[in-house]
């Protein structure tokens, strides 16, 4: 439920996302505005989820051929061995009858300040930044808005990590599950980010 | 020509019945003998009275009406040991002339019941052809009581001139009260009420007010005390375990009066102004007990009450003839320095609001509360075929209250913890209505019936303005956003709507005392902001302020529930939702202007969820966190690129649990978005377009599609803390506060430890969401022109062991 407005950003973002790059001295002009300025951390598993390796079901390996650990568990118990995983698990089933697409152990924390939202109004003098969106949302008369989400200057991501896979069973508890990874990703360090992201929609509702 | 308030009571229409037991004992010689020789006389009433009706009107040529109360009787109350024998309600009043106090009178009540067997206005009370006795009443009103009183009655009333007029000292000492309200045979009984009253030196005279005479009462000092064992809804003598709780509570006034006028809103009737300020020498609190406490005290305040008229009202076009409340104006502030829900601090509270007439979109609201007789709309049908129902229960001669609100409301709310103050600016409501509210029996147990029919209401706030209490945010701080933040718990910045339904309520929670409903209700041209700002705000011109935002517009939102529960327990206020399922079917959300904003298309939330539930607790995210880093303290924090915030011990969490179920008939989770839709004459059709949908949407334990008993849990610890706000143009520079609104931007790296506690004060939500499992049965698209032939997209999300926590603060944009 709390990310149901971002993951509503992510539908949107085919037609009605826009990227604007600003100044410095479009910057300092911030201030006095109303809106808000967000500022904080999000992060994912940072010491496991809730499936916990005392869960009364057989939280084991299903078909007996690996090691009979737990497969739930905190990361604390992953790290001593006691467990499989303790990570967020996304799988996605394309067809109906043959296998998964996995996102599989994803962890991490991110962090960031200044993540601004806003109103703000249109006119078609920005059009020379959005090549023609502005125009066609206007339809010709200044005054519109739009919602423009004001990028931090850094994101921080902290051990954000996470496998792509192939699965034969959504859950990995599941019956003659196996498991195919492709790669692995881990993300540490900051991004600089600069500009504004203006989210308004377009075509017929 | 203004015609004289009447009250007929005792020549015109005073009609003791032929039946009446009340009685005048007489004083035999040896009864004489002993109230001979002391100072005053002593009587001792044995009363058994009935009175056939008793009539007020406040009718003259072209306006007002007759409120009717009929089989008025006092006697003893009927679980009196004696009763079968002897009806007859005791009192003894020793009455006495002292040369100090003046007039004293000491009272003592031994049981006795007041009861109001039936109570109707204007054209409700039915026909003169059957002597009214087929009518619409609001029921019949018992009241029991004992204890005793004293009143000290001196002259020298008169504020100005100190003669004339009258001064009161009373003290009154009720105990074993019980209050009951029955409406076509069932009861609701207030169980077990004793209280204590005390009035110093209290003035009534009569004095002139530019012309206009009124009778002036001054109330220097006074004070209650009470204490409610319960309350239920059932015809036994007492409550038992399954009531709404203990209330209890004290509160004092001071340097207060109320000032009565002759002549109503419209012709006769009466004219209140008043003003009552709490006294905060004397302690007050109020404490509502279930299994845990909540508790409010060190309040503070005073009301100012302008123009509150009665009067018997005519023709309402819905409720006919009624009993009409209406105010000019109510001024106030009030303030709780201490709320507590069992032994944890939630900080305290303060609201000054304003209840006066206003115009919102060219429509008039003013404050007016009209109460008939009988229920309305018994036997109508409705959209809502649940309401249909729910009015079958009751005829045109059910007893009961039918009521229609109208209501404008400003105010400004602050909520300060830990020294930080979070205000929610200019909150605005308005609304008007109808509703019927009566006492039914479904055939198991007796149930309070709340019916709403077109109650339409609207709200709105400007935003939030936060900082440390000491710098008054709400008159110094800077206007914010900030209540995205809250759109997980339904908490939205503006909202307009009309609903209609009914609601069953029962008392008795899921253990021991408290509430439990179940209800149905519609509403219907909604529309809620989720997320707004004010363009051009406070730039000296209030007149070109511009609310824009996003906006759910168009909504059609039905909700059904049962088996919630209300109880007060461990520390927190705990609603368990048993069963609900709803439709929320948003026609467009629109980008902008609330009305005219473009639109993104339709969205609609359908909900199927068991034994879910919400607690509020006192206690916030408390103690100090490393924010944007890890460390347990300050140098580690810092090292890691954070920050450490300080949250305190106050402060409020509220905690989401919902069971997502699997399909259910048509009760479902889903969520579906249509776009490209045919319009008609400008309006979108729904169901024309092009659509994606997340079908059956539900949670699981993990290990299988029936274990539900996890669920989703949210967790909001809501506090207002200090946080790190970085320069936009140059981000190694942080904002430190030099006053109230006042700041400079400091070098991150240089800054002192003064410098960061004087960090900027946000509205900081730390959040944590977490599922053992959430699954998606499918993700289909749907072409208008095919409707009824979704193409599958995808055969099943499966999301599992999310644990995702946030720590966000807001602040106002630099």
């Amino acid at each position: 439920m709390i990310y149901k407005v971002p993951f509503l950003f992510l539908l949107l973002s085919v037609n009605c996302l826009a990227l604007e790059p600003i100044s410095d001295d479009e910057l300092n002009t911030y201030t006095g505005q109303n809106g808000v300025y967000l500022s904080g951390d999000i992060s994912l598993n940072e010491v496991g989820g809730p499936l916990a390796s005392t869960d009364t079901y057989t939280n084991k390996d299903p078909d007996g051929a690996g090691p009979m650990t737990a497969v739930w568990g905190t990361c604390a118990e992953k790290e001593a061995g006691t467990v499989s995983r303790c990570g967020a698990r996304l799988s996605v089933n394309t067809n109906s009858t043959n296998g998964y697409f996995i996102l599989d152990e994803m962890r991490g924390k991110m962090s960031f300040e200044g993540l601004t939202l806003k109103a703000r109004e249109l006119t078609v003098a920005d059009d020379a930044n959005f090549g023609g969106d502005v125009t066609d949302f206007l339809g010709g008369a200044d005054g519109k808005t739009v919602l423009e989400i004001g990028l931090p200057n850094e994101v921080r991501f902290e051990n954000l990590s996470l496998t792509i896979a192939n699965s034969s069973t959504a859950r990995p508890t599941d019956t003659g599950f196996q498991q195919q990874d492709i790669f692995g990703v881990e993300l540490n360090g900051s991004i600089e980010m600069k500009g504004n992201l203006l989210v308004f929609p377009v075509g017929t509702p | 020509m203004k015609q004289v308030l009447q009250f007929k009571v005792s020549i015109l229409c005073l009609m003791v019945s032929a039946v009446s037991h009340g009685e005048l004992v007489g004083l035999d010689d040896e009864v004489m003998e002993v109230v001979t020789g002391q100072s005053g006389l002593t009587v001792e009433l044995h009363q058994q009275t009935t009175i056939a009706e008793v009539l007020y009107s406040d009718k003259d040529d072209t306006s007002g009406g007759i409120l009717d109360i009929k089989d008025i009787s006092i006697e003893a109350p009927d679980y009196v040991p004696d009763y079968a024998t002897n009806q007859q309600a005791i009192t003894v009043h020793e009455i006495d002339v002292d040369g100090t106090d003046g007039l004293v009178i000491k009272s003592t009540y031994q049981p006795t019941r007041l009861r109001l067997g039936s109570i109707s206005v204007g054209d409700h009370r039915g026909s003169a052809l059957d002597s009214y006795a087929t009518r619409q009443s609001f029921g019949t009103f018992m009241y029991d009581y004992e204890g005793t009183s004293e009143i000290k009655i001196q002259g020298g009333g008169n504020a100005v001139l100190g003669t004339g007029g009258f001064i009161i000292n009373s003290q009154t000492d009720i105990t074993n009260s019980d209050m009951r309200w029955q409406t076509n045979g069932h009861t609701m009984l207030v169980d077990d009420l004793s209280y204590s009253a005390t009035v110093t030196d209290m003035t009534i005279d009569v004095m002139d007010f530019s012309g206009k005479a009124g009778l002036v009462f001054g109330i220097p000092s006074a004070s209650y005390s009470f204490n409610l064992g319960g309350l239920c809804f059932a015809e036994t003598e007492n409550c038992g375990v399954d009531t709404l709780g203990q209330v209890s509570g004290a509160m004092a006034f001071k340097d207060s009066y109320v000032h009565v006028f002759g002549g109503g809103r419209t012709g006769v009737g009466i004219t209140i102004d008043s003003y009552f300020e709490i006294d905060t020498a004397s302690a007050n609190y109020l404490t509502y007990t279930d299994d845990s406490a909540l508790h409010i005290a060190d309040m503070s305040g005073a009301v100012t009450t302008t123009g509150l008229t009665l009067d018997i009202g005519t023709a309402d076009p819905v409720i006919g003839d009624h009993i009409a409340i209406q105010v000019d104006s109510v001024v106030g502030n009030f303030k709780a320095d201490s709320v507590q829900i069992g032994s944890q601090t939630l900080g305290s509270f303060e609201v000054d609001y304003t209840l006066e007439d206003g115009t919102h979109d060219s429509v008039l609201y003013q404050n007016i509360m009209k109460l008939a007789p009988g229920i309305a709309w018994a036997g109508q049908t409705f959209t809502l075929a649940e309401q249909t129902d729910f009015y079958s229960g009751v005829t045109s001669t059910s007893d009961g209250l039918s009521l229609y609100q109208e209501w404008n409301l400003a105010a400004d709310l602050s909520y300060t913890e830990d020294l930080n103050t979070i205000n929610i600016s200019n909150f605005q409501a308005h609304g008007k209505g109808y509703a019927s509210i009566d006492i039914r029996n479904d055939g198991s147990e007796n149930y309070l019936a709340l019916g709403l029919v077109d109650y339409q209401g609207s709200y709105s706030i400007d935003g939030f303005k936060v900082g440390k209490a000491s710098d008054d945010p709400k008159n110094n701080g800077t206007l914010q956003g900030g209540s995205e933040l809250l759109l997980p718990l339904g908490i939205f910045p503006s909202y307009d709507f009309t609903v209609n339904g009914g609601i069953k309520m029962t008392t008795g929670g899921a253990t021991g005392s408290g509430l439990s409903f179940d209800g149905d209700l519609l509403i219907t041209d909604a529309n809620f902001g989720l997320s707004t700002n004010i363009l051009n705000y406070n730039d000296g011109d209030a007149n070109n302020d511009r609310v824009v935002g996003i906006w759910a517009d168009d909504v059609v939102y039905e909700y059904h529930f049962r088996n919630y529960t209300l109880d007060v327990e461990n520390d927190g206020i705990k609603l368990v939702q048993g069963e609900l399922w709803s439709d929320m079917d948003i026609g467009n959300l629109r980008w902008g202007d609330k009305k005219t904003g473009d639109s993104l298309g339709r969205l609609r939330f359908q909900r199927y969820q068991t034994d879910s539930q919400l607690v509020i607790t006192a206690g916030g995210a408390g103690g100090e966190s490393c924010i944007g880093g890890t460390g347990a303290n300050i140098t580690d924090c810092e090292a890691s690129g954070g920050y450490m915030v300080d949250k305190g011990d106050q402060g409020m969490t509220i905690s989401l649990k919902q069971n997502w179920e699997q399909r259910l008939g048509e009760k479902a989770n889903v969520i579906t978005w249509e776009n490209n839709r045919s319009t008609d004459a400008g309006r979108s059709i729904n169901d024309t377009g092009t659509s994606i949908t997340l079908d059956n949407i539900t949670t699981s334990d993990g290990y299988n599609q029936t274990d539900n008993a996890y669920g989703l849990h949210l967790d909001l610890a809501v506090d207002v803390a200090p946080t790190k706000v970085l320069n936009k143009a140059n981000p190694t520079q942080e904002k430190i506060m030099t006053g109230a609104s006042t700041y400079v931007y400091k070098d991150t790296a240089t800054l002192t430890d003064d410098d960061k506690t004087n960090r900027p004060t946000g509205f900081a939500v730390t959040a944590q969401l977490q599922f053992k499992e959430l699954d998606i049965q499918s993700v289909t698209l749907t072409h208008g022109n095919l409707p009824n032939a979704p193409q599958t997209m995808i055969h099943g999300f499966k999301m599992q062991n999310f644990n995702i926590t946030s720590n966000l603060t807001a602040t106002p944009i630099q």
